[in-house]
């Protein structure tokens, strides 16, 4: 899984060097999941069948609900 | 869709009270962006652990303004609040957005994909709040953000 290609990225540096790795953020609740070294993106997150969009595990097979529209809710509610 | 950038910091790392947080004020309410975050301590290398997490919080914290830098020197109207070293964090949601457990000699950058970033919805008091309820060890922790206000 290679950072940057349509991921965001969390970039470690310590005193043994640098590591970069992918990060995904959950199209429905914001959340962002960072993707351990060797792992595949369809092991940490999911996609979601009806916007397309990456979804974090909680998120998976949950109803869409795109981040636009939980956003207006808060706005809406003033919280 | 003016960018900032800022630095909160905390002198001794407190695991109840955030480092700083990131808030939409009362005047004018505008969605704030967070692009871009660079977390670690500047404390002499030590290893201690260190779990920060970036929380949204639905009001105003308590604590003191930090300075905002426009990226762009046109850009001098920013209506976001940014805090450092919470006297009293707000009312934090349960889940945090992003956990990242890290070593107090260990920095880490993460950086939004576009598109992607973790957005603050324009309503008055709310923000992000970064915190570290795990500190071994209470050093100075400090990061650095950028946003967006849209």
């Amino acid at each position: 899984m290679l950072p940057g290609n349509g991921h965001g990225i969390a970039e470690f540096t310590g005193p043994r060097g640098c590591i970069t790795l992918a990060t995904i953020t959950c199209a429905h609740c914001n959340r962002v999941t960072i993707i351990p070294l060797g792992e595949r993106e369809e092991d940490c997150s999911r996609s979601c069948a009806q916007c397309s969009n990456p979804t974090c595990m909680e998120c998976a097979d949950k109803p869409c609900t795109p981040f636009e529209s939980v956003l207006r809710g808060m706005e809406q509610a003033g919280a | 869709m003016a960018k900032y950038s800022a630095q909160i910091s905390r002198s001794a790392a407190s695991t109840t009270l955030g480092v700083g947080s990131v808030e939409v004020t009362a005047t004018t309410q505008r969605r704030v962006k967070i692009l871009d975050f660079v977390l670690g301590s500047d404390a002499a290398p030590s290893s201690n652990t260190i779990r920060w997490e970036i929380t949204r919080s639905s009001n105003a914290a308590t604590g003191t303004s930090a300075v905002m830098q426009a990226l762009d020197l046109g850009d001098n109207n920013v209506f976001a609040s940014v805090k450092s070293n919470l006297t009293a964090n707000g009312t934090l949601f349960s889940s945090p957005l992003l956990t990242i457990p890290l070593n107090q000699s260990a920095t880490v950058r993460w950086v939004a994909y576009p598109g992607e970033e973790l957005v603050i919805p324009a309503t008055s008091g709310a923000g992000i709040h970064w915190l570290t309820p795990v500190a071994t060890g209470t050093t100075s922790v400090v990061a650095h953000v950028v946003f967006e206000e849209l």
